[in-house]
C-alpha cells in the first residue's frame, strides 16, 4: 500500500486564535505542560464530585500544566483499554490521566485512575482509592498530588489548606477566622467576632492553630485553638501588644511579640509550662518572628536601624544579624521549608511587594507587581507564595511561584480576605 | 589583444558592482538621516509640549503662603490643620503625619481639655488607642500604632494625668476609620482614638 | 620578451594584467558554475516521498467513501462513517490545540469532485492552513 503524497492545495487562513477566559490562572508558564485530564467515568452512579474537573484544576492552577479543556478531546478513555492515542498526539498533549468512579456500596466508592505517558504508549503511574463521598475531594487531591510529584520531581501540595481572615462590615460579627482546601472548597470557620482577629499561624503537625483576637473588650490577647475539638485557650494576655505568634518546628514553643516591658520584644513562650523568655532587647520595634526550620534561630522585623528591616537571632546564643539590606523597608519575613529562600514584604517607591530572597546565594528578586502586598506564606512544598492584596479597594489573596513566573488569583468570596497562611502537609 | 578586451570587460563590471555597492547605501544613509531628523524634530516638539502647563505652579505656591486657618486642609497638612480640633473634650480624635509619631500642635488644646477633664473626675478612664493607615505589614503597624498612643500617654501624663487613668492599645491597620486608599483616607486612618470607658465629659 | 627599459631604476609598479587575467577567469568560471549548481538541486524528487509530514506531527486523514461518507481518523468510533459536522469539529479542535497539523483529504476516484471541495473548505473555514490530497499512485499499464 504506498500512498503517493502530493501537496496539491496550500492555503493561507488566518490562525484560529483560542482566547479563553481565564479565572483563575492570570499568568502560566510558558512552558506549561500539557496533559490531559479526562472526566472519569461514572458507569453506574453520580458521584457528588468531580474528581476529573477537581484533579485538572489543581493542576492547572499549580502553573505548571497547561490541562486541555475536556471539550476539546476527540475521545474519552478511562483506561488503557479504551486509550486511541493517536488522538492525544495529534493535540499535543504529553500526558493523560483517565480514571473511573464506581459505586460500591451507599455511600462509597471505587476511585481508580491511570497516568498515561502518550509518546511512549505506556501507563506510569495508577492506584485504587476507596473513599466516602465526602472523601471524594480528598482522593482527587491526593492524585493531584501523586501526578504532580511524578512529573515534576517536587511533592504537590494540593491536599493543604490555607488560614485567613476575613472581614465583611455588614455582619454583626464582622472578623471571622477560617481556613479551607488550598482550592478554596470546604470553607471552615473556625472564629467569628466583633473586634479584629489577626497573625494567625498553624502548628507544625496541622492540627492547631495560634491567632491574635481583641476579643476581650478590645484589647489583644494570643489564643491558640484545636481544630477538631473547637477547644481553645488564651496563652498571652499582658499588658500591651500579644501579637505575632509563630509555632516552633518542634510545636512546643510559640515566639510572640509583647510590649509589656515597653516597647515591642520577641519573647518565647514555652507552651507546656506558660515560661516566657525575652529573647530581643533594643528600644526599636522587634516583631514578626519565624522560626527557621531548624528551630534554631529566628528571622524578626526589626527598625533598629531606622526603617523595618529583617534580622535574625539565634534562640540560644542571641546573636543577631541583619539579613535585609535592600531599600528602606522589609517586612514580616517567611522561609522555604527547606531554609534556603525568604520571602518577605519589600516596598519600591511607596508601593508593597512581596520578593523573595535567596539566602545562600544572597539574590535578591521581586515577584509581585500589585501594590499593597502583605502577609506572604511559602506551600509547603515551596513552590508557591500565597499573599493578600488589594483589588478594587477589597482585599483578596493572589499566589505567585517562587520565581514569579506564575501567578494565580485565588477565587474571591464576600468581604475582605486578608493574613493568609499556607498549613503544613497534613 | 584579448586579454585586454576582457581587461576592459573586467573593468566594466567592477565600476558597475562598486557603483551598484554604492548607490544602495547612499540611499539608505540618506533615509536613515531623515528619519533621524525627523525623530529630532518630534523630540524638540516634545520637549517644547510641558511648557504652556508651567504656569500652573506658582498659583499652587501662592496657596501655601497663605494663612494657617484658612489654608485648604490636604492629605499632608491634615494631621495638624486647625480644623480638626477644638480645645475641648469634643475632639476624641488624634492624626498624624506619615510614619510618625509626634503629637500634632494643632491638638494640643484638645488634649489639655481631656487633662483637665480627667485630673478633675478621678473615676474617669480613658483608652487610647493608635491606628495606623493600611501600607506596611500588620503586626509592624501594631507597633506603630501603639507608639502613637504612647506618644498620646506621655502628652496627658505631663499634663498630670495619672496612669491610673490612662490605657493603651494598637489595633495598627485592623480598624480603619475609612475605607479608601487615597493619600486623604490614609491621613483620617493615622490616628489616636480616645475612647472614654468611665466618667465621659 | 624583450621590453624597452629605463636602464636607471627598477620597475616599481606591479604589472595587474596577469591577476585580472586570473580574476576574470574565475568569474567566468563562478558565473558558469553559479546558475549550473541551483539547478543541481532540482532533483526530480520522488513523488512518492511525503516530505513535508514531519516525525514529530502526524497528519490527519479525512476519508471520503465512494458513497460520499466522510471518515476521520481520530476519536472514537473511527470506522463509522462520521459526519461533516463531526469532522469539522474534531478539526476545530485539533486546530485550537496544534495550529499547524497537517490534513490530508483521501477521496476515493468515484467521489463527486464538488464532495471533496465541500470538504476542503469547510476544513478552510475551520483555519486550516495545509491540506494534501492523498492520490494513488497510477497502476502498472500491464495490469
Amino acid at each position: 500500500m504506498r500512498v503517493l503524497v502530493g501537496i496539491l492545495l496550500l492555503w493561507l487562513c488566518n490562525v484560529l486564535h483560542a482566547s479563553e477566559l481565564e479565572i483563575q490562572v492570570t499568568q502560566g508558564r510558558d512552558d506549561a505542560l500539557p496533559i490531559a485530564v479526562v472526566p472519569f467515568g461514572t458507569p453506574d452512579s453520580d458521584p457528588p464530585e468531580d474528581i476529573g474537573a477537581i484533579v485538572a484544576a489543581d493542576l492547572h492552577r499549580s502553573g505548571q500544566f497547561d490541562p486541555l479543556p475536556p471539550e476539546d478531546l476527540l475521545s474519552r478513555p478511562h483506561g488503557q483499554e479504551d486509550m486511541i492515542w493517536r488522538d492525544f498526539r495529534v493535540l499535543g498533549t504529553d500526558y493523560v490521566v483517565a480514571g473511573r468512579v464506581e459505586t460500591t456500596g451507599e455511600g462509597q466508592y471505587r476511585v481508580r485512575y491511570g497516568l498515561y505517558d502518550v509518546p511512549r504508549q505506556e501507563k506510569v503511574l495508577s492506584q485504587t482509592y476507596e473513599p466516602s463521598g465526602k472523601g471524594l475531594r480528598d482522593v482527587a487531591h491526593a492524585i493531584s498530588d501523586r501526578i504532580y510529584e511524578h512529573l515534576t520531581g517536587v511533592p504537590g501540595a494540593f491536599s493543604t489548606r490555607i488560614l485567613y481572615v476575613t472581614k465583611n462590615i455588614d455582619l454583626e460579627r464582622p472578623y471571622r477566622l477560617q481556613y479551607a482546601d488550598a482550592d478554596g472548597a470546604r470553607v471552615q470557620t473556625i472564629l467569628r467576632s466583633r473586634e479584629p482577629i489577626m497573625s494567625a499561624s498553624w502548628s507544625p503537625n496541622g492540627k492547631r492553630v495560634a491567632y491574635v483576637s481583641f476579643e476581650d473588650e478590645g484589647m489583644p490577647g494570643i489564643y491558640v485553638h484545636d481544630l477538631a475539638t473547637a477547644e481553645r485557650r488564651r496563652v498571652s494576655s499582658y499588658p500591651g501588644i500579644n501579637g505575632a505568634p509563630a509555632w516552633s518546628p518542634d510545636g512546643d514553643r510559640l515566639a510572640i511579640t509583647l510590649s509589656r516591658d515597653g516597647n515591642p520584644e520577641i519573647y518565647l513562650l514555652e507552651l507546656g509550662s506558660g515560661e516566657l523568655t525575652r529573647l530581643t532587647d533594643h528600644y526599636g520595634i522587634d516583631t514578626e518572628p519565624r522560626w527557621m526550620p531548624d528551630g534554631e534561630s529566628l528571622l524578626f522585623t526589626s527598625n533598629r536601624a531606622g526603617g523595618p528591616q529583617i534580622y535574625e537571632i539565634n534562640v540560644n546564643t542571641g546573636n543577631t544579624r541583619r539579613v535585609t539590606f535592600e531599600g528602606s523597608y522589609n517586612a514580616r519575613a517567611d522561609v522555604t521549608p527547606d531554609g534556603r529562600f525568604m520571602v518577605f514584604v519589600h516596598r519600591i517607591d511607596g508601593d508593597f511587594h512581596v520578593a523573595v530572597k535567596d539566602l545562600e546565594r544572597g539574590t535578591f528578586d521581586v515577584v509581585t507587581s500589585t501594590e499593597l502586598d502583605e502577609s506572604p506564606s511559602v506551600a509547603p512544598n515551596g513552590s508557591m507564595i500565597i499573599y493578600a492584596t488589594q483589588e478594587g479597594g477589597e482585599g483578596i489573596l493572589k499566589a505567585v511561584s517562587m520565581d514569579g513566573q506564575v501567578k494565580v488569583e485565588l477565587p474571591s468570596r464576600e468581604g475582605e480576605v486578608r493574613e493568609p497562611a499556607w498549613s503544613p502537609f497534613l | 589583444m584579448r586579454s585586454s578586451t576582457l581587461n576592459r570587460l573586467f573593468a566594466l563590471t567592477l565600476v558597475a558592482t562598486l557603483a551598484a555597492c554604492q548607490s544602495t547605501p547612499e540611499q539608505e544613509d540618506t533615509a536613515e538621516t531623515e528619519q533621524q531628523d525627523q525623530q529630532e524634530q518630534q523630540e524638540q516638539q516634545d520637549t517644547a509640549e510641558p511648557e504652556p502647563t508651567e504656569p500652573s505652579e506658582p498659583a499652587e505656591a501662592m496657596d501655601e503662603e497663605e494663612e494657617e486657618t484658612t489654608r485648604p486642609v490636604t492629605a499632608d497638612n491634615f494631621h495638624n490643620h486647625p480644623s480638626n480640633y477644638d480645645a475641648s473634650t469634643d475632639t476624641r480624635t488624634v492624626h498624624f503625619a506619615f510614619d510618625k509619631s509626634t503629637v500634632p500642635s494643632a491638638a494640643f488644646g484638645a488634649l489639655k481639655a481631656h487633662a483637665r477633664h480627667l485630673k478633675s473626675n478621678s473615676n474617669a478612664r480613658v483608652r487610647l488607642a493608635g491606628h495606623t493607615d493600611e501600607r506596611g505589614t500588620r503586626e509592624y503597624n501594631v507597633a506603630l500604632g501603639e507608639r502613637r498612643a504612647k506618644a498620646v500617654q506621655k502628652y496627658l501624663r505631663l499634663q498630670g494625668v495619672s496612669s491610673d487613668q490612662l490605657e493603651t492599645v494598637s489595633y495598627g491597620e485592623e480598624k480603619p476609620a475609612r475605607r479608601g486608599t487615597s493619600d486623604m483616607d490614609y491621613a483620617h486612618n493615622r490616628r489616636v482614638e480616645i475612647e472614654y470607658r468611665a466618667g465621659r465629659p | 620578451m624583450s621590453q624597452v627599459r629605463k636602464p636607471r631604476r627598477m620597475m616599481a609598479d606591479i604589472n595587474v594584467v596577469p591577476y585580472i587575467d586570473v580574476m576574470l577567469v574565475l568569474l567566468v568560471v563562478f558565473m558558469i558554475t553559479a546558475p549550473m549548481m541551483t539547478q543541481g538541486i532540482q532533483v526530480n524528487l520522488p513523488e512518492t516521498d511525503s516530505g513535508a509530514v514531519g516525525d514529530d506531527q502526524e497528519p490527519v486523514v479525512v476519508t471520503v467513501r465512494e458513497g460520499g461518507d466522510y471518515h476521520i481518523n481520530v476519536g472514537e468510533d473511527q470506522k463509522e462513517s462520521a459526519s461533516l459536522e463531526t469532522v469539522k469539529g474534531h478539526v476545530l479542535r485539533i486546530m485550537k490545540n496544534q495550529p499547524g497539523t497537517l490534513f490530508l483529504v483521501e477521496g476515493d476516484r468515484a467521489v463527486p469532485y464538488g464532495k471533496v471541495i465541500e470538504l476542503m473548505s469547510s476544513l478552510q473555514g475551520a483555519g486550516v492552513e495545509q491540506v494534501g490530497l492523498v492520490t494513488e499512485p497510477p497502476e502498472p499499464a500491464d495490469s
